[in-house]
């Protein structure tokens, strides 16, 4: 007898949609929280995307974007029921974390998305709170963190903290601050509560000054009651880049290669090795206009076959008349896909944005910049080699330092 | 209010059951299908959609669970782990004992697979995709789709006994010689 693999796995589909009985209403509850996030990415979307991609694959290569454990993803550990009020997390000492990996803090079960009510009989974190910074840049004071928590549906807070943790690119805490319980600012019914603090710029191991690219987490810590009952929970937000002295002002993060107000490339014959990689892009005919999708295809040169995480959208460096990088149009994305190039080529597509050069070399972009006339358009992505099989068959892991794969160059019209 | 939210409403609605089961297949666990979905929809949302793209919103969400599975498993591996040795299907009392205990053991065997596998599984065999059609959604070579679901299905035949395959469909589940990339 054989088994039908299809109709179980709809048959197992439904259950897994239906265990819980209010699963439609737990997503549709959690619509105006998605409509925040949603909002708040498209309002960031535009003049950071450029360094912002080019620093996501470089973080892959760091390490960074694997943190472990920080991420509020919704997986927590199971915890077993306390029907009892007066709950307890273990505390995140402030000292004793500094100089730890955040994968020792996950294993301490300090950071993992932490939620639980008296009652529960396991993690249930559709249900939990959701912790985000909102920005981190550093100011004369150090560096300010905005933190924003957002409330399980039907909770009300009676108090809320924060921890905040400043982590190198190896995953090691470098700078932590804990802003202490204290009373929830948000009036009955708010859905989310903000706060901005202001993190030291020094290390906590020997208060040198930081200098360089690090991530923001911020740690919640919410006491209330929901549904008449008393919870608490502990929620991780994402990593947030930050970047402390020793920037440069005028970010360049691809090599010099394209930097505002500064001569493109001079010809295909003088672009930087791609590791093998090619591009192929697939800009629009017509005049450019806002939001048009362009699709990339990524190929490996010589019949290798070529894994690599490589950015999910197409940049292209704009370069004007007397030849200087005027803008570029920017990928709605900044995520990194992990792609397969070989003997079928991968592809990569999102929609673009334009942001310009100012006379200062910064780059300006909202929907209301435009440009006119035609410029020479240098599409290219950046990616992480992560194995090579050359067409010999031998397989080797190149260099984990980022690359720039830059597709031959076309004319491009823009019309106000 | 902003053109893309009615949508984003519309499809929760009417399709989020739908997308939280095949979240599901995926990573085994109700919680966090719901979570994957969220994390999809924002993903989707938060780019620029045009209208025809509006129109097919649910599989761009489907293509966003899959990359999201895919790309956080392995930052989820230690909890899922655990979630896939103690997560067991709610028994809703309305099905036979034999269903209930086949719908386990697809669970468990579906839960054995890499993430890939599960993910070239799901496509083929729940999306009815070929393979052709998972090469092109995973960017993956088709030889690559063949070694996966090659080993993806002896897996859940060495739990589940032979899978049946409907009349004129065809697998190919010669392992590739070579490599494993991942």
């Amino acid at each position: 007898m054989s088994f039908d693999l299809s109709r179980a796995l709809e048959d197992l589909a439904e259950t897994g949609a239906s265990r819980r009985t209010t699963d439609d209403e737990a997503l549709t509850a959690r619509v105006g929280l998605m409509a925040s996030r949603i909002r708040r990415r498209r309002a960031a979307r535009y003049v950071g995307t450029v360094t912002v991609a080019a620093c996501a694959v470089g973080a892959l290569a760091l390490g960074i974007a694997n943190l472990p454990g920080v991420l509020p993803d919704g997986t927590g550990p199971a915890t077993s029921p306390d029907p009892a009020p007066g709950m307890t997390l273990d505390p995140i000492d402030t000292e004793q974390v500094c100089g730890l990996a955040l994968t020792d803090l996950e294993a301490q079960g300090l950071l993992a998305h932490y939620a639980e009510s008296a009652g529960r009989t396991g993690p249930r974190t559709a249900d939990a709170g959701f912790a985000e910074v909102m920005g981190a840049s550093e100011d004369a004071d150090g560096a300010t963190v905005e933190l924003e928590y957002f409330l399980p549906s039907g909770a009300e807070l009676s108090e809320l903290g924060w921890t905040v943790l400043v982590v190198d690119a190896e995953g090691v805490v470098v700078g932590a601050l804990e802003t202490g319980l204290g009373p929830a600012v948000s009036p009955p019914g708010a859905t989310s509560t903000g706060t901005t603090t202001t993190l030291p710029t020094t290390s906590c191991a020997g208060d040198e000054p930081l200098e360089g690219r690090f991530s923001v987490v911020g740690v919640a810590e919410a006491h209330g009651v929901r549904d008449g009952v008393p919870f608490l929970e502990r929620v991780a937000s994402e990593p947030y880049p930050l970047e402390l002295g020793g920037i440069e002002e005028t970010p360049d993060p691809f090599g010099g290669l394209f930097t505002c107000n500064a001569p493109g490339p001079e010809s295909i014959h003088t672009l930087p090795d791609a590791g093998g990689l090619t591009l192929a892009a697939d800009l629009p005919a017509a005049p450019w206009e806002p939001g048009a999708q362009i699709v990339g295809t990524v190929g490996a040169a010589d019949g290798a076959t070529i894994l690599a995480n490589v950015s999910a959208g197409v940049t292209v460096a704009l370069v004007d008349p007397d030849g200087l990088v005027a803008g570029f149009l920017v990928p709605d994305t900044v995520d990194v896909e992990l792609l397969e190039a070989g003997d079928k080529p991968a592809t990569v597509s999102a929609g673009s944005s334009l942001a310009t050069c100012d006379p200062d070399g910064q780059l300006v972009g909202s929907d209301e910049v435009t440009i006119d006339g035609t410029y020479t358009a240098w599409p290219f992505v950046t990616a992480v080699l992560k194995e090579v099989v050359t067409a010999e068959g031998e397989a080797f892991t190149p260099p984990s330092e980022p690359v720039i794969v830059v597709a031959n160059p076309v004319e491009l019209a823009f019309s106000g | 209010m902003a053109r893309w939210e009615p949508l984003l409403d519309e499809l929760v609605r009417e399709r989020g059951h739908a997308l939280v089961g095949y979240a599901f297949l995926l990573c085994g666990d109700t919680a966090q299908a719901e979570d994957l979905v969220q994390d999809a929809l924002v993903k989707t949302f938060s780019g620029r959609l045009g209208a025809e793209q509006v129109r097919s919103a649910e599989s761009y969400v489907k293509r966003a669970i899959l990359s999201t599975y895919l790309d956080g498993f392995r930052r989820r591996k230690h909890w899922a782990a655990i979630r896939h040795l103690s997560a067991v299907p709610d028994d809703d009392g309305a099905r036979t004992e034999a269903l209930v205990t086949d719908r386990m053991h697809v669970f468990q065997a579906l839960g054995s697979l890499a993430p890939r596998e599960r993910a070239c599984v799901v496509l083929r065999f729940y999306e009815d995709m070929t393979v052709r059609q998972i090469a092109d959604h995973l960017s993956l070579s088709q030889g690559s789709v063949k070694r996966y679901l090659h080993d993806g299905v002896r897996s859940l035949e060495h739990a589940l006994g032979p899978v049946h395959l409907e009349d004129g469909e065809e697998i190919e589940t010669t392992p590739v010689q070579g490599r494993r990339t991942r």
